[in-house]
């Protein structure tokens, strides 16, 4: 297997708790992480860094995710990055699914290797 | 009332007219015979007077001494009642004839002769008497005398006769009618003391003495009254009895809180102690039960009809029937708790069905409350497990990279499966919520019941195994189609086998299928404690424990019923009892 630059995931999410564990697990050799506690940081960092992924949490302080999505999406017309929702709320609006790449929404809680599963799913794919 | 006639005068008419007749044959017998002897005293009268004057002549006749004789008869005929007289000889010539009296003007005709006396006409008698010499007849002597005297005579007996007859007749009557009317006086007193009794008077009664009938019928009269006036208080303080009791009766079924009716076998309401929430009782009695079962929701219509068939049929009670009831006027939901129960005539005949239906709106209200609270509590639960979970699942790797104690091994796995433990209450207590609550739905497809039962044992073998419990599998032969929701289904017959492995220490846990006639049956059996007889239904409850003590049964089982009830099935449980295994039915229908 080719070494390869590790891929940048941007997690959007106010829980500090989850931060710590999104840390634990896929802060490594393979993946490098960003953190940003809301929609705006999000943004900000999303425009700095080009991650390859984002894990966005829908209610957040400041921009929750529905707005994050929709400036990302409709402002920037970024649609290539790949979005995971992980959201207590498994009902998102579907005109925020319709365009872009792999809009998965995952319930919170979810068992960690769910998310893990979807993460290595996401970059098997040939970008 | 019509025209009466007294009952004096009914009684003494036959007797009158008795009196009448009898005095009348006595009058009528009398005057004949009085005639007849003053008649015959007349005749014989007359005769003698004839026969005396014809000796008195015999001598002028003999000597022929016809002017003495002439003068002679004049002189008789001018005597008294003597009308005429004339001498006729054997040749029936006459000799010697009277003058006649004003009144008659010529001798009467006597054809045949005269023999002796006899009534000549009307008014005249003749009397002939012969003119002899020794025994030789010389010639006869005729006399005519007038009736008048005769009967003067007689009308003056009749007169007399006639009148003494009707005196008495009068007499006869008038004592009749007073014996009688004293004799009948006191059933006029008899009626009298009716009338009184008739005016309310009851105290009243026939004092009679009369050593007769009547006084039997008095006495007999008083005593039948006495009899009803007792008979009449004790009607009046049985019925007084009567009223009380049913007062109390209506008292305590009326003020009751709940809702207690009676239905007629034919479905009417009979009886309603009061009305439903928001439903008035005379309207209700009045419209029937199609108003009340208009306020019901369609499912609840079904269930009360169907029990209503069932405790004809079956002549059994339905206890604890649940319906929901609409409000007429605020559309709130009012829940019901209804018990039916069958009411039998004394032949044994099905009379009613009996119902008691109790609001328990408020007791729903709390237990949903309760729910809810279960649910909140599980919700907030469970992301702080999550990360519990996510946590210890980074720390177990971490230490499998380092060389990390056993013991440290050991408490780092208990912590993990207590945690995955909590976490599967959590999750089951949700999937309930939702499926209770309808937000999770069942979906239907072809499925199998034969593979998703071989999924089960499969995955929970592992389960089995490290209990060292055997794993039997007995699956039917025909391919059990089914149009369900398999993963619901899987979680059915999973939560029941998990839940045979975990009260099972030894022996074996047995997962069967088969078709019973329409239906599908799957039993899951095993060796474990059993359960007591009064458990069987309530094991279905959620977080159901025998004491505080004891493991609880989370919300498996109920989980596992809410599955088949929702798949139109049933669910029970079947143990012998305590340590004698239990067994775990579900029958869906096909």
């Amino acid at each position: 297997m080719m070494v390869r630059e590790p891929k940048k995931i941007l997690i959007i999410e106010d829980d500090e708790d989850l931060h710590l564990l999104y840390r634990l697990y896929l802060q490594g050799e393979s993946y490098q992480i960003f953190q940003a506690r809301n929609g705006k940081e999000g943004l900000e960092l999303a425009e700095q860094k080009n991650p390859d992924l984002i894990i966005l949490d829908m209610i957040m302080p400041v921009m929750d995710g529905e707005e994050f999505i929709q400036k990302f999406r409709f402002e920037k017309k970024i649609f290539d990055v790949p979005v995971i929702i992980a959201s207590v709320n498994d009902k998102i609006p579907p005109h925020l699914i319709e365009k872009g790449k792999i809009l998965k929404v995952l319930r919170k809680p979810f068992p960690i290797d769910v998310l893990l599963r979807e993460i290595e799913s996401v970059f098997k794919i040939p970008c | 009332m019509g025209y009466q006639v007294s009952l004096r005068y009914k009684l003494a008419l036959p007797v009158w007219i008795f009196v009448f007749l009898i005095l009348a044959l006595l009058t009528h017998t009398t005057i004949r015979l009085i005639r007849e002897f003053v008649v015959q005293a007349f005749q014989a009268r007359i005769l003698s007077e004839a026969e005396t004057f014809a000796d008195s002549i015999k001598v002028d006749f003999l000597l022929r001494n016809f002017s003495s004789l002439q003068t002679h008869v004049d002189w008789l005929a001018s005597l008294g009642d003597v009308r005429g007289a004339r001498i006729i000889d054997l040749e029936g010539i006459t000799i010697i004839k009277s003058k006649l009296q004003s009144d008659l003007n010529e001798f009467p005709p006597t054809d045949p002769p005269l023999i002796g006396a006899e009534a000549v006409n009307r008014n005249l008698y003749g009397v002939a008497v012969p003119l002899k010499l020794g025994t030789r007849r010389l010639a006869r002597l005729e006399v005519f005398f007038s009736s008048q005297s005769l009967e003067a005579t007689v009308r003056e007996i009749y007169r007399g006769r006639i009148f003494f007859s009707f005196l008495a007749g009068f007499a006869i009557a008038v004592i009749t009618a007073t014996w009688t009317w004293i004799t009948i006086r006191p059933l006029f007193r008899l009626k009298n003391t009716v009338q009184q009794i008739l005016k309310g008077r009851t105290d009243a009664r026939a004092k009679i003495h009369t050593g007769d009938e009547i006084e039997d019928l008095a006495e007999a009269f008083n005593e039948m009254v006495n009899r009803l006036q007792q008979s009449l208080k004790n009607l009046r303080a049985r019925s007084e009895a009567l009223e009380e009791s049913e007062e109390k009766y209506r008292i305590l079924v009326e003020n009751a809180s709940d809702v207690i009716w009676l239905l007629s076998p034919e479905g009417q309401i009979v009886f309603l102690s009061q009305g439903f929430s928001g439903l008035q009782r005379q309207t209700l009695l009045k419209e029937g039960l199609p108003l009340l079962l208009s306020f019901h929701t369609d499912e609840s219509i079904q269930k009360f009809e169907s029990a209503i068939e069932q405790v004809k049929d079956t002549k059994t009670a339905v206890l604890h029937l649940d319906t929901t009831y609409h409000h007429p006027e605020t559309h709130a939901e009012v829940f019901y708790s209804t018990n039916l129960t069958p009411v039998f005539s004394r032949s044994g005949e099905l009379k009613g069905i009996q119902a008691v239906s109790r609001d328990v709106t408020e007791l729903k209200r709390i237990e949903m409350m309760k729910d809810h609270l279960i649910r909140d509590v599980a919700h907030e639960l469970k992301t702080p497990v999550a990360k519990f979970q996510m946590a210890l699942g980074w720390l177990e790797k971490e230490m499998e990279k380092t060389s990390a104690g056993e013991l440290l091994k050991e408490v780092l796995d208990l912590m993990k499966r207590n945690a995955d433990l909590l976490m599967r209450i959590i999750m089951e207590i949700m999937d309930l919520s939702r499926l209770e609550s309808g937000a999770d739905r069942i979906i239907r497809k072809e499925c199998n019941l034969n593979d998703i039962l071989y999924r089960v044992c499969d995955d929970l073998e592992p389960l089995a195994k490290e209990k060292r419990l055997q794993m039997e599998i007995k699956l039917s032969r025909e391919t059990l189609s089914f149009l369900g929701d398999e993963e619901k289904l899987y979680r059915l017959f999973s939560n029941l086998v998990i839940n045979a492995v975990k009260f099972t220490s030894k022996g074996k846990v047995l997962v069967e299928s088969l078709k019973n006639g329409k239906n599908l049956r799957v039993v899951v059996r095993d060796t474990g404690i059993g359960l007591e007889k009064e458990d069987l239904e309530r094991v279905f409850d959620r977080f159901f424990q025998k004491t505080p003590a004891t493991h609880g049964m989370g919300v498996g089982l109920a989980l596992a019923r809410e599955i088949a009830v929702l798949h139109g099935g049933q669910i029970w449980a079947e143990s012998e009892g305590i340590g004698k295994g239990s067994a775990f039915i579900v029958e869906l229908p096909q």
